[in-house]
């Protein structure tokens, strides 16, 4: 959990992780409540399942003497609210539900008691889509734009011999285009740029500093529009990086402007954007 | 549309293939019958993914081609499969044959319609998540150039060791193979029918567990999913298995917080009904090396779980000879953890 530093919570870290995990929703309540519940009106073999079980995960994994020093070996700070999978928590609440509507004889009643506790669940949770206007039909069958695929077309096209041409994308399509079309190469690696987009969750791995900062330079250009540096220490970078192409959108015209003086050509547009493509330095 | 027939094909498929590894077990002794489909299918998705990680994990340190895992592969399933069907169709056909019509309730219809609803959600929802960019691009490169983990997913360069974070996860492999196998785009095939498969698989699991706490009364089941469902869509989180499960279910993680994590408290429900039944410790064992195969965040995770299960069902049902049963589930556990942490620290270097 990046919003959650093991460093600063120490001993709570475990509180801390249990309390994001449930989020905006009451449902994490509702299941510890759940436990007295089960405690004091489960069969035995519902007694087991739904409290033993935690039981021995609160004694274990949930438990902050026992857990603290497992994060530091295996490193899973970022990881460890996945612990929290184990719980039963839907199971039991929908448990519940089931055990209440049955205390009730008259089929009305029954229908009575799941609307309110229908009504319950929608009040006291967090729907997993919130807008329903952001539900769309997907473009096409790969849930990609339309765009990147015309992009990808282009670039192959206009590559030829080259079945692997490398290129620089804008962040969105950026981490979509390689699910796409796995043979286009990448300038930009997805960690360097969420790093510079302020990601606290990521690292660069084997990536050199010199490499960071040939990525982090485009980045600041495409990404921040940041436009002061001599255009040929662009081009000097796209050699070095060995960039056959770029897919930047057409809303920013300084940049585009910047890569034409950089030695780039605009040979395509897809609509929203403009690939160019980078042969060699500006003489 | 040829690919998205070829995808719906894949779907039925891959169901089938899962309900054929679940009578693996009883193909030298023992009978299935007795067994519902829904836990045939459930184990067999298990042993399908736990056989999977001896066939792909040492033809990836060997750096062996994707088509050859992929043929390797192909022709194991198709003989496991055939054997299954020579031994068990006459069963089938009969129990078919036998089976009672009987009419369903409201409650049941209901559920149907929230699955499938979900499954609709699940098949239209865009996911562009920063792991999507591992783990559906690992399973493009792979497929692109004909191997196996060897190029980096994010910018397709070649690597120089084997990314330890994802080293034992042969999941996407799983995915490249069937790909390569089908001609499925690997986009497709991923965030449409695995996610769609995943939601049907971990309404299987909790079917089952209802018909466990339920007593196989089968209405209550129904009310259960139903409720299940409606708890599903409301406990989104960003964090929680629920939102894995509609929001990333192509991914690994989504089927071990979904499927295997649930299937190991179902295994200790049935531990409970018969806790000397040496298939379900079997199943026991299986669970922990297939986790790992579906994702690398299972090498902590399930034996965490096994052990939170199985020690309590020791102490309920006062078995401690079972003891024995649960050091061996958890040991092949230790053992990934192990090589893990050694490769992790540089003390093994797994170079490509």
């Amino acid at each position: 959990m990046g919003t959650v530093s093991f460093a600063e919570k120490g001993l709570t870290f475990v509180y801390a992780c249990l309390k994001e995990y449930g989020g905006q929703t009451y449902f994490i309540g509702f299941f510890l409540v759940g436990l007295l519940y089960v405690l004091l009106y489960g069969t035995r073999k519902e007694r087991y399942f739904f409290c033993g079980i935690p039981a021995v995960l609160a004694l274990t994994i949930y438990n902050p003497f026992f857990a603290n020093p497992l994060i530091k070996i295996m490193n899973m700070s970022l990881e460890y609210y996945r612990f929290f999978w184990i719980l039963p928590v839907c199971a039991m609440l929908a448990w519940i539900c089931v055990k209440q509507m049955e205390t009730q004889k008259a089929m009305w009643k029954k229908s009575a008691v799941a609307g309110f506790i229908v009504l319950v669940l929608i009040f006291s949770g967090t729907p997993a889509v919130s807008d329903f206007a952001a539900l769309q039909i997907p473009q096409n069958k790969y849930k990609v734009p339309d765009e990147l695929i015309a992009a990808c077309e282009l670039i192959h096209q206009d590559a030829k011999e080259n079945p692997y041409p490398k290129s620089v994308f804008e962040y969105e399509y950026n981490t979509l285009v390689r699910q796409y079309d796995g043979s286009m190469l990448l300038t930009l690696d997805r960690d360097v740029y969420l790093l510079a987009l302020g990601s606290n969750t990521v690292s660069t791995r084997n990536l050199t500093e010199e490499e960071i900062a040939q990525q982090n330079f485009i980045i600041n250009v495409i990404q921040n529009q940041d436009v002061t540096a001599d255009p040929s220490e662009l081009a000097t970078v796209l050699e070095a990086t060995k960039t056959d192409y770029l897919v930047i959108s057409k809303s920013s015209e300084a940049v585009l402007a910047y890569l034409t003086s950089a030695g780039c050509e605009s040979f395509a547009d897809t609509g929203s954007y403009i690939i160019f493509r980078y042969e060699g330095q500006v003489k | 549309m040829t690919e998205l027939f070829m995808a719906g094909i894949c779907f039925g498929l891959l169901f089938f293939i899962m309900f054929c590894f679940g009578h693996f077990v009883f193909l030298f002794a023992g009978s299935e019958e007795g067994m519902s489909i829904q836990h045939l299918l459930i184990s067999g998705f298990i042993i399908y993914f736990f056989l999977f990680e001896f066939f792909a994990f040492p033809m990836m340190i060997l750096k062996l081609p994707l088509n050859i895992l992929s043929a390797v592969w192909g022709v194991t399933v198709a003989v496991l499969v055939l054997l299954v069907c020579l031994k068990f169709g006459k069963r089938w056909i009969q129990v078919w044959k036998k089976r009672k019509k009987q009419g369903h309730s409201f409650s049941f219809y209901l559920m149907l319609l929230l699955i499938g609803l979900q499954c609709v959600f699940v098949a239209l929802w865009s996911d562009n998540s920063a792991d999507a960019a591992y783990y559906v691009a690992n399973v493009s490169a792979n497929v692109a150039t004909n191997t196996i983990n060897i190029y980096e997913p994010f910018t397709g360069v070649q690597m120089d060791r084997f990314y330890t974070r994802y080293l034992f996860g042969m999941y996407p492999v799983h995915n490249s193979v069937v790909c390569q196998l089908t001609g499925i785009h690997p986009l497709l095939y991923t965030k449409t029918v695995t996610s769609v498969v995943t939601v049907f698989l971990s309404y299987t699991v909790y079917a089952q567990i209802g018909r466990k706490l339920f007593s196989g009364c089968r209405e209550n089941v129904w009310k259960f999913l139903c409720f299940l469902s409606v708890i599903q869509f409301f406990f989104h989180t960003v964090y929680s298995n629920a939102s894995f499960l509609l929001m990333r279910g192509y991914e690994g993680k989504a089927i071990l917080a979904n499927v295997v994590l649930p299937f190991v408290l179902y295994l200790g429900l049935c531990l409970y009904d018969d806790i000397q039944n040496k298939r379900i410790w079997l199943m026991v064992f299986c669970a922990g090396i297939a986790g790992v195969d579906i994702s690398m965040s299972a090498l902590s995770i399930v034996p965490v779980a096994v052990t939170a299960v199985c020690i309590s069902v020791i102490i309920a049902r006062r078995a401690w000879r079972c003891l024995k049963y649960y050091i061996v589930c958890v040991l092949p556990s230790v053992g990934f953890i192990i090589v893990y942490l050694l490769v992790s620290r540089g003390y093994l270097v797994l170079a490509i």
